[in-house]
């Protein structure tokens, strides 16, 4: 429904849930049908099959300590590709990082480690599994490979009491010198075939936003330049390529 | 289990339903509906089925291979009219009920919408009603570790035990975990946040001789719904189980058995 009352005037809704006369959201969007669509998942394969059933990107979610278990999920998502014969298109895969930058590593850490403490501890550290994993909420086949296999919740179980050496040392904050950071981002990078890097930073200003984009991104942007792919899940504005035939991320979305 | 099972199907819902009923047991037809974790035969049903061929209907969704029958159904009228069309197709129009938990709020919606439906109604510590001073525990955003306490008057007795018993194999034991909770957010979308649908409103149409049947100290949904269903239904008592929590033909069988056996004599 999202996508449709981005691009039509007004929509009548008969939602099954909840019947509305009129949706009609403003501003819209400036990308017409609709803007590229990434859905966030953890890891379930279900929710993996729908993004590239669907053409959309799938965003993970590397809360949970990506170093533990960012590969696991980059590879799930890579064979689901393999198993539907879908393009490995590396600019499918997004993963959402907690990313902290100062000058040099001492320096980074005297600014964040406190910050990204109390952000994992109090935010997703202090949500209990029942609620997180409420009933209801995740595919039976999602819950069947978390019951067989928890590693894809990394350092969750420990999360609400972890220090910052912990949560740097499982990946769930990235936090460093520019070239730190460069370095750690890219060992997840490279292997596992992700593109975007969509940066979630904790109590970031304008110094950290500067060192990331001046001294960070351009290092990480041009990696999959050789391989010619194009960027289906970006803005055409800025430099995104529609799929063929429609705008960026066009399909039809009824789920 | 001693009784042996075997299945029906019926095609409800305009062919897009599948409803597996399991079938067991000797003797005149009796349904069973089960609770909100899913069908678990246990001694109580084997010993009902020594007298009855029992009937136990899979909620939409709890059937094991077709969890996504549950995206059918949107919500408790769009159930009500699944079961009766299975029961139905199966003739067993003018059979008993027996129905547990969520499993009694169902049976009490299909009694109310259809009064001959059922010659006799059985509820073991139904849902659907709801006092603001006395809630009903929310058992599916508890903890695991909290469950037994919340289903059971002995949280670590024989019975509770042998209730969240789990397969030893690996991949035995995280498929059926994986069921129970899907089944408990298949079953959720009739009874999340709150289990209460206006039950309340209807339960005056039923007019079969009910039994209601209570723990009386049931952790989940105290007995004092039970005279909430009493007053609301014409033709209806209340038997209360000491020693027992939410299920009591698991907790105190013997007891359980003999007060529903002796009704639907």
């Amino acid at each position: 429904m999202s996508a449709e009352v981005w691009s039509n005037v007004v929509r009548t809704s008969c939602a099954r849930v909840r019947g509305s006369r009129a949706v009609n959201i403003w501003p819209r969007p400036i990308q017409q049908p609709r803007p590229p669509v990434f859905v966030t998942g953890i890891g379930n394969p279900r929710t993996m099959e729908f993004c590239l059933n669907r053409g959309f990107g799938f965003n993970y979610f590397g809360w949970f300590g990506a170093k533990v278990t960012g590969r696991r999920i980059f590879d799930r998502f890579w064979e689901a590709a393999d198993r539907l014969g879908k393009d490995n298109n590396p600019y499918q895969m997004g993963f959402m990082q907690t990313v902290c930058v100062a000058d040099t590593d001492e320096q980074a850490e005297k600014l964040y480690a406190k910050h990204a403490e109390y952000f994992f501890q109090k935010a997703i550290g202090s949500i209990p599994m029942e609620r997180l994993a409420l009933p209801g909420g995740i595919d039976i086949k999602g819950l069947e490979f978390i019951f067989r296999d928890p590693g894809d919740f990394g350092i969750y179980p420990k999360m609400r009491g972890a220090s910052f050496a912990e949560l740097a040392k499982a990946g769930s904050v990235i936090c460093g010198s520019p070239a730190t950071v460069r370095d750690r981002i890219t060992e997840f990078w490279e292997p596992a075939r992700h593109a975007p890097v969509r940066v979630h930073a904790p109590r970031a200003g304008q110094g950290h936003i500067s060192l990331f984009s001046e001294q960070v991104l351009p290092h990480l942007k041009p990696i999959w330049d050789d391989e010619g792919w194009q960027h289906h899940w970006w803005p055409e504005a800025l430099g995104g390529v529609p799929l063929a035939g429609r705008p960026a991320g066009a399909e039809a979305v009824s789920a | 289990m001693t009784t042996t099972l075997s299945s029906r199907t019926v095609s409800t819902w305009n062919d897009r339903v599948t409803v597996r009923v399991r079938v067991g047991g000797n003797g005149p037809p009796l349904v069973y509906l089960h609770p909100a974790a899913g069908l678990a035969w246990d001694p109580f049903l084997d010993r009902l089925a020594q007298r009855y061929t029992i009937y136990a209907p899979e909620f939409p969704g709890t059937t094991p291979g077709d969890p996504y029958a549950i995206h059918q159904v949107d919500d408790l009228w769009d159930t009500v009219l699944i079961y009766e069309h299975a029961l139905r197709e199966l003739g067993l129009t003018g059979a008993p009920v027996v129905a547990q938990s969520f499993g009694g709020m169902i049976a009490a919606e299909l009694a109310a919408a259809y009064p001959q439906l059922f010659s006799r109604v059985v509820l073991l510590d139904p849902i659907g009603l709801w006092r603001d001073d006395v809630p009903v525990a929310n058992w599916i955003s508890a903890a695991p570790t909290e469950l037994p306490g919340m289903l059971f008057a002995d949280p670590t007795g024989p019975a509770a035990q042998a209730a969240f018993a789990l397969p030893e194999d690996p991949d035995a034991r995280a498929s059926a975990m994986a069921q129970m909770v899907w089944n408990i957010g298949a079953t959720g979308k009739l009874c999340w946040p709150i289990p209460d649908r206006g039950l309340d409103k209807r339960l005056h149409r039923i007019s079969a001789p009910t039994l209601i049947v209570w723990g009386e100290q049931d952790a989940l949904i105290s007995p004092v719904y039970a005279e909430e269903f009493r007053s609301r239904i014409a033709n209806s008592r209340v038997e209360l189980v000491p020693k027992a929590g939410h299920i009591p033909q698991v907790e105190q069988t013997d007891t359980t058995f003999d007060v529903v056996s002796a009704f639907l004599a």
